[in-house]
């Protein structure tokens, strides 16, 4: 086997072993199941490309990373969609009741963008503080004082079923 | 916070069903694909290289060398990727390179986009200015004179993705910008790190900073007629000539969560009025809106200083569209002299 296919069966069986994990992160960093897709696409992409410089055992958290930083910038560069003077009315909605995946997900849209990140790395991921920090490129306590705010507005205002307001 | 709430979020997290497939196959070949455009730019820019090696080396054979050596000057470049939306005029990679020199700026601009390739040189003078160009119909660069916590364009139509890049050698700021489709900038607002706001024709702009308590900077500008706000996920902003005293400035969607629609609005007061250690404005909203927070301020700086300000943030299910009247039936604030003033937006101030 040569280098290059040694080194796209290792690429592939990573993909493999490491999709169902990021598609979920990108999943609840998002709230949308195509953009997710397209954010893990993405950074699947930029590890590949820098795949002969990052060590199978660092390649998760590289691609997390790249992940990561890929959703902070398009939020970026997102110009959210103008209705200038234009007024809204709602509408009644034909959907029934939202599944758990949803009701999560609910929970998480209403926080701001690195709190959300924050809660979703420290408790989907599980990662460690210094592990979170890293990843976002922020200080450990930094993390700290955001998730502990991300945590009491949840609280505050999303109780997870069950839980007593 | 209790371990009870962080053990069941986790939980949560970990029961949640979530099972989309994936092609690993298909990934491989999107990463192999994009290995094989990154080798040909390095090749095609190593061949540009030579090209211009060989093609310049007979003159500068030919060029005496100066008793004393002219300083070299400092050329720093700007370095995008990936802007625009999927469209001929997207932006794969883009550099923005400005050299100084004899009180000129010299403004070199490559980019490559899906359709081609631009590269357009300009000089400016280095005189605080800023350097503002289109160079397509949907692509456009600028250079301000600043460093900067934010820039947004100030835009006649359409929608527009910015990226700014440090130019810190320079104490600049380079800025691109990619529109939908064509259009034009008629300037542009930024942040400076010290908590002033200015635009591109030199003139202070009046700013509330952290309007939402969460970083959300208001601006209104009466020399590039704009008002807007600046969010982590990005911006909205309309003409300040169409926005009437006693209005709804802006309604937004700032975006969809798994069913949730979350809305900006802002509110300009008519001048003297709302006192700052007044009550919050009470909204109204229709059935099915839940009222997350609104933030009232003041604006400092620029011709608008003093002048009031009513952020809202709401959210609603992502099934409501945009027809009719406004989920945010009426705003009511106690205006200086102690009466109540009710407004409702597009109708000015409520019949009493």
């Amino acid at each position: 086997m040569s280098s290059r296919q040694q080194r796209d069966a290792e690429f592939t069986a990573f993909v493999r072993a490491s999709s169902s994990a990021l598609t979920k992160t990108a999943w609840f960093l998002t709230g949308d199941a195509e953009l997710a897709r397209d954010l893990v696409q993405e950074a699947y992409v930029k590890t590949y490309l820098a795949w002969g410089r990052i060590r199978p055992v660092e390649a998760v958290g590289y691609a997390r990373k790249v992940l990561v930083n890929l959703n902070i910038d398009r939020w970026r560069r997102r110009r959210p969609e103008s209705v200038g003077n234009v007024p809204e009315r709602p509408v009644p909605s034909a959907e029934s009741a939202a599944d758990e995946r949803d009701r999560i997900a609910r929970m998480l849209a209403g926080l701001p963008r690195q709190q959300r990140a924050v809660v979703v790395l420290r408790y989907l991921d599980d990662l460690s503080e210094q592990d979170t920090a890293a990843c976002l490129g922020i200080s450990v306590g930094a993390v700290k004082s955001t998730a502990s705010r991300g945590l009491a507005a949840l609280r505050a205002g999303h109780v997870p079923e069950g839980e007593p307001r | 916070m209790s371990v009870d709430f962080e053990t069941r979020l986790r939980t949560d997290f970990a029961a949640v069903p979530l099972d989309i497939p994936w092609d690993a196959e298909a990934t491989l070949a999107a990463g192999r694909r994009a290995r094989g455009r990154r080798i040909g730019a390095v090749i095609g820019g190593l061949a540009v290289v030579a090209a211009v090696a060989v093609f310049s080396l007979p003159m500068l054979l030919r060029t005496s060398i100066p008793a004393i050596p002219e300083p070299i000057g400092v050329s720093p470049t700007a370095r995008f990727e990936e802007l625009g939306n999927p469209s001929p005029q997207r932006v794969r990679h883009a550099t923005i390179e400005v050299g100084r020199s004899a009180g000129e700026l010299r403004i070199t601009v490559q980019a490559t986009l899906e359709s081609g390739s631009l590269s357009q040189e300009f000089t400016h003078p280095d005189d605080g200015s800023t350097w503002l160009e289109p160079l397509s119909d949907q692509v456009w660069a600028a250079v301000v004179p600043d460093p900067v916590e934010w820039v947004s364009p100030v835009i006649s139509e359409g929608g527009w993705a910015s990226d700014e890049q440090s130019l810190p050698d320079l104490g600049m700021t380079a800025v691109l910008l990619v529109g939908e489709g064509r259009g034009t900038i008629d300037g542009l607002i930024w942040k400076r790190a010290d908590g002033t706001a200015w635009n591109s024709l030199g003139d202070e702009v009046s700013l509330l900073s952290n309007a939402d308590g969460e970083g959300a900077d208001v601006y209104a500008d009466a020399a590039l007629d704009v008002m807007g706000m600046r969010t982590s996920g990005g911006g909205m902003e309309k003409r300040l000539s169409e926005v009437g005293p006693d209005r709804l400035v802006q309604s937004m969607v700032e975006g969809d969560r798994a069913g949730v629609r979350v809305f900006r609005g802002l509110f300009l007061l008519p001048e003297g009025d709302y006192p700052e250690a007044g009550p919050e404005p009470d909204f109204v909203f229709q059935q099915d809106v839940d009222h997350v927070r609104s933030v009232s301020g003041v604006l400092v700086g620029g011709a608008l200083d003093g002048r009031y300000v009513v952020a809202v943030r709401y959210s609603a299910p992502a099934t409501v569209t945009l027809e009719g009247t406004s989920l945010i039936e009426s705003l009511t604030y106690t205006a200086p002299n102690g009466r109540r003033v009710t407004v409702i937006p597009g109708a000015g101030e409520a019949p009493r």
